[in-house]
């Protein structure tokens, strides 16, 4: 397994960066990889945003080029098509949640920190980690290629409901290549990666911790990739099954979710019938809830280090964030139906999933409660990796605030499928979850490259970006409330939709201009990694164990195995020389 | 006028305001709480900033106040859950009106509704997917075969209820799921092939009464150039008034017509300033569940009649299969 | 080779203080449990279904029992053969073990042709298809897929039968740890054909 160790000669380039076995090279791959996909995702919105603010008009700058290299996106005067707008939208999803998000937070962060946190010189299995990553990659491949089949990528939603999606792309004769084929092919290599991925975090969290390292002493962001991988590991199988399924009812003609009787554009449908769509959506939400926490699991974990490194004191009530966290991820599983109040659902069973909703609010409350208690007595330097971890609080506040409305099923009637819940849910992963990576992004950049980024770009990079979050998803609670629904390629032919088109054109100007605020960020990135104030080992005077290692880290990371003395955040002990007590420093040397 | 609370749309049903009410109630509460938090929070990177001479405190604070806070916070759920919202939902589902109630059956499918009235002898005719033809028949109702079917009515996208009566609409799909979505009338439900879901309400406001109340006045473009996204922007709008005068004294826009690129042009060349507009049909219906490329353009319309002119509309319709599209 | 140089990651072969396993077998258990999401999820669809009405029961399906039967104690059998073979081994009798491996493989394919050939084919050529009845059709995909999690084990009996067995000379403990982790997950599959068999078979 890990006989490389034993040998010292020097890996060619193939061995060394593309196919390593190295914890941290896959890291940094994960990494890219997944902005890579986040700028790619985000870009198909900025040219969803453009049809949603001035309906009909041909696309600006890109129209042509649309029109000529993808089939199905736009007409031959480069407007969106109401199909192609569809694509754009379930694609963005799609490649937001599970190419981007996701994989950047676990596969990016959780790979290359996590096990510097514990003191492990790599994961429990290296050369599984390698093929989590090569089992990604062509996950993601053949999502985007789906744009270029015939009929195009799937566009029935990132949610695939059928039987919308078991009749949808079926142009051409070939039964597998097709958008909504590939979307369920593509699904299944992801939730491989994913699986694969989650086994070597829980080996790695329980086996390979150092000596001292007693699970209360952990770094509140391992706790948080711990819970994270069980929800992997546990959530994903049964939408795995589902894909499958769909899968064969698109090729095989099955009938798992096709009721008898259908009769689409006046053909009548030669299913065996008896299927059932509402087997579909309780597989997939059973899945899609618990991966709503995978992706804010990671970010708070994040923002709970950056805390604490920047208020110079221990994180408030750290035993209460960790049982917290776990209470949140087991409540995870038992939420999924909140999707699914409209779906002819009786008393008993809105009972229980408002009842577990409700519940659920309880934990994320005192997480994010012991944040800012953390706040309190603090001495609060505010570096850029503090000032997005700060603005993630009442980001992710509104976001998890506004899931009220949506968690009781009354309310629900008029708020389900509207704008609104695009607010809500924006609201945590956008300038909830995303500006946590940045954040992170900012903190662990000097580890893995030995050099700073830039501070006055990433105040250029934050402010524009808080600003403009707020300015795109604000508005979307207000036509909401309106009732105007989700999904629509022109609102304006609705009373309501036509009323709050201003607020449609904010979002739209607010996302462009959101996309431009990242300029700053992709230049100091490019930039610093090569041109960078360079740094020593613990440029933050942080106390977790990744800051004892060398940055970047060696191959083995640690070049003597550190034992750990105190938990995780001993700043401003008293009595203390420095005003932090790094985990690995025995008490006789600190004082 | 029809009352608005909040960016809410006007709330034209009988069970709304239970809806309109938790809503509130819940926004008040996220509010508070968000206020609360902010305020801690601004205090806090204020008054904690690092700067010379300050140092972090080591213990943790006390946070008795908190702890409080989170209880009241998890008992104000309680109390929205067991007494708003679970009450709200099971007579929203599970009391349907008992009171001569309306019964009708929509079809959805990609993408229109069609709406299926029982006719005077109260009974539904049989429909059969092997009957559906999209042109003459989009429900497939057995006209021929079942005595029942005869006097039926079927009605495309335009949803005729009477005004003040309860209704019960037994939805189902041909194709995909669709959703069911009248947010004047807080109704909304999924319509999901292979299931019959009843979904009920009450509209306590006629169109023509809604459309009153809606009614605002616009000024009208001063420039050529304005004048077609001004009359793009009212493509649904009816004028709520007469106005300028044309060359035999007739109104240049009369009341209920509609605007057009051309009448708005007359009235502004007739130097008219201003008009009062309103939509002319304004309680629309959505789909809310993605079913595909016509997905925004299920819209279907609500005619809520005044009981007499409901009875008169339903007395027009033939048994046949006319089909009632507002092509604009 | 000394056991500093295979074990530079902790318990790569020592087993760890709180969980008794070492790394691999902790890691196979873990995986076994997403396994009983995955067959659980594919369960309570069918329990889902048929109380839905998705296939009437009396009369609607003709699997053979028999066969069923036979393909069940194949299965069991090669359960047997797998713990005979990582017991062989761990008694450092190497040939035995080889032996053991290989009946299991054998078994494994031996129940896989029954099931292609007398029931797959023959129903194929009865014109039973998936796309027949919604019944057929989950049959097919969870047998379908606990066929491929047997042919996913016959290619891990075999590597370790033929070129991996080269570890049994340089690293016998490591080596025996992943027959026990094989054994493991062939039990599992072994467990899932034992609920598939009742439900579809006999209920």
């Amino acid at each position: 397994m890990s006989s490389d160790h034993g040998h010292h000669h020097e890996p060619g380039f193939i061995r060394k960066y593309l196919f390593s076995v190295d914890h941290k090279v896959i890291g940094v791959q994960y990494a890219v990889t997944s902005l890579v996909f986040l700028f790619i995702g985000f870009s198909l919105m900025m040219i969803m945003r453009w049809q949603l603010a001035y309906p009909s008009a041909p696309i600006p700058f890109i129209g042509g080029w649309l029109a000529s290299a993808v089939q199905g996106v736009v007409d031959k005067t480069g407007t969106l098509l109401p199909e192609g707008y569809n694509a754009l939208g379930a694609m963005h999803g799609t490649i937001m949640v599970f190419l981007g998000v996701v994989p950047l937070a676990v596969g990016g962060f959780g790979n290359y920190v996590m096990p510097l946190q514990i003191g492990a010189p790599d994961m429990a299995f290296p050369r599984l980690n390698m093929a989590s990553y090569w089992v990604f990659l062509p996950g993601g491949i053949i999502m985007l290629a789906s744009f270029f089949v015939p009929g195009g990528a799937a566009n029935s939603g990132w949610t695939a409901y059928p039987p919308l999606s078991v009749t949808a792309n079926v142009t051409g004769t070939n039964p597998f290549w097709n958008g909504q084929t590939m979307w369920l092919l593509g699904m299944i290599f992801l939730i491989t990666s994913s699986l694969l991925g989650s086994v070597n975090f829980i080996v790695t969290i329980v086996h390979l911790r150092v000596k001292g390292l007693q699970l209360f002493r952990m770094p509140f962001f391992v706790w948080a990739q711990f819970v994270t991988a069980f929800l992997l590991l546990l959530a994903f199988p049964p939408l795995e099954a589902a894909g499958v399924m769909q899968l064969m009812d698109r090729v095989f003609d099955t009938s798992f979710f096709m009721p008898s009787g259908l009769v689409v554009s006046g053909q009548l449908q030669e299913y065996s019938g008896g299927g059932s769509p509402l087997l579909w959506q309780h597989l997939f939400w059973f899945l899609a809830h618990p991966e709503v926490y995978v992706l804010i699991l990671p970010a708070i974990g994040i923002v709970g280090e950056v805390i604490a490194n920047n208020t110079r004191k221990p994180l408030w009530g750290y035993r209460v964030l960790v049982y917290s966290i776990i209470f949140l991820g087991f409540m995870s599983f038992v939420v999924w139906a909140h999707h699914m109040f409209l779906t002819g659902m009786g008393t008993t069973l809105s009972t229980f999933f408002q009842t577990t909703t409700m519940i659920i609010s309880v934990p994320s409350v005192v997480i994010l409660t012991a944040f800012l208690l953390s706040l309190y007595g603090a001495a609060i330097r505010f570096t850029v990796p503090m000032l997005f971890a700060i603005a993630f609080l009442p980001m992710f506040a509104i976001g998890g605030l506004t899931g009220l409305p949506l968690g009781l099923s009354a309310s629900d009637i008029h708020l389900h499928d509207t704008y609104y819940v695009i607010g809500h849910f924006h609201y945590v992963v956008a300038p909830g979850t995303i500006m946590a990576l940045f954040a992170g992004i900012y903190y662990w950049f000097p580890k893995v490259t030995g050099r700073k980024m830039n501070d006055f770009l990433g105040k250029l990079h934050f402010w524009p970006t808080l600003i403009f979050m707020n300015a795109v998803f604000m508005p979307m609670f207000f036509v909401g409330l309106q009732g105007v629904s989700r999904r629509l390629w022109d609102q304006t032919s609705y009373v309501t939709g036509n009323e709050t088109h201003n607020w449609v054109k904010m979002s739209s100007w607010g996302a462009w201009m959101l996309g431009l605020s990242q300029l700053p960020f992709i230049i100091n990135f490019f930039y610093s990694a090569f041109a960078g104030k360079k740094v020593a080992a613990n440029p933050w005077a942080a106390t977790t164990l990744e800051w004892a290692a060398p940055s970047p880290p060696p191959h083995g990371n640690f070049p003597e195995v550190p034992v750990v003395y105190r938990g995780p955040y001993e700043y401003s002990v008293p009595g203390s020389r420095q005003d932090y007590s790094p985990q690995h420093v025995p008490d006789a040397k600190l004082a | 006028m029809l009352a608005t609370r909040y960016w809410l749309p006007p709330d034209i049903s009988s069970h709304g305001s239970a809806i309109d009410n938790l809503i509130a109630y819940l926004h008040v509460f996220m509010a508070i709480l968000f206020v609360g938090w902010g305020i801690f929070f601004i205090y806090c990177l204020i008054k904690f900033r690092a700067r010379a001479g300050h140092l972090a405190r080591y213990d943790d604070v006390k946070a008795k106040p908190s702890k409080y806070a989170e209880v009241l916070v998890v008992a104000i759920e309680a109390v929205l859950l067991v007494g708003i919202s679970m009450p709200v939902w099971a007579s929203y589902r599970n009391e349907p009106p008992k009171d001569d109630p309306l019964i009708v059956r929509m079809v959805a499918q990609q993408f229109a509704w069609n709406i299926h009235y029982p006719g005077p002898d109260g009974k539904f005719g049989r429909t059969e997917p092997k009957l559906v033809n999209e042109i003459s028949n989009p429900i497939g109702l057995d006209r021929d075969g079942d005595p029942a079917a005869a006097d039926d009515v079927v009605s495309i996208n335009n949803f005729h209820v009477p005004k003040g009566r309860d209704v019960v609409v037994r939805l189902s799909s041909k194709d995909v799921i669709h959703s069911f979505a009248v947010p004047l009338l807080r109704v909304k439900q999924d319509v999901i092939p292979g299931m019959e879901i009843p979904v009920w309400f009450k509209a306590v406001k006629s169109n023509d009464e809604v459309r009153e109340a809606m009614t605002t006045t616009v000024a009208l473009p001063t420039s050529e150039a304005d004048i077609e996204p001004f009359a793009h922007k009212h493509r649904g709008d009816v004028f709520m008034g007469d106005f300028g005068q044309g060359a035999a004294g007739q109104p240049l826009a009369a009341r209920g017509g509609w605007v057009t690129k051309e009448t708005i042009a007359a009235l502004v060349q007739a130097k008219v300033v201003e008009v009062a507009v309103a939509p002319k049909d304004p309680v629309n219906i959505q789909c809310a569940q993605l079913c595909g490329l016509g997905h925004y353009r299920m819209l279907g319309q609500m005619q809520i009649l005044e009981p007499d002119a409901f009875t008169q509309w339903l007395e027009s319709q033939t048994g046949g299969a006319e089909e009632f599209i507002d092509d604009e | 080779m000394s056991t500093t140089a295979t074990e530079v990651l902790p318990h790569t072969l020592t087993p760890h203080p709180v969980t008794g396993m070492y790394n691999g077998k902790f890691g196979l258990w873990l995986f076994l449990a997403s396994e009983i999401m995955l067959f659980g999820a594919l369960f309570s669809s069918y329990v889902l279904l048929r109380v839905h009405g998705a296939f009437p029961h009396h009369g609607e399906h003709s699997l053979s029992v028999k066969i069923g039967t036979i393909n069940t104690m194949i299965l069991i059998t090669s359960s047997v053969t797998m713990v005979l073979a990582w017991a062989a081994f761990k008694l450092n009798e190497p040939g035995k073990g080889r032996m053991f491996l290989a009946a299991t493989a054998l078994l494994a394919i031996a129940f896989l042709v029954i099931k292609l050939t007398l029931e797959y084919q023959h129903k194929y050529h009865e014109g039973i298809r998936p796309d027949t009845s919604t019944f057929y059709a989950i049959y097919y995909c969870m047998t379908g897929l606990h066929g491929l999690h047997i042919v996913g084990g016959v290619i891990v009996i075999g590597y370790f039968l033929l070129p991996g067995f080269g570890m049994w000379k340089t690293n016998p403990e490591q080596y025996i740890n992943r027959i026990e982790c094989t054994g493991l997950y062939w039990h599992f599959v072994d467990l899932v054909w034992i609920f598939l068999f009742p439900v579809f078979y006999l209920l």
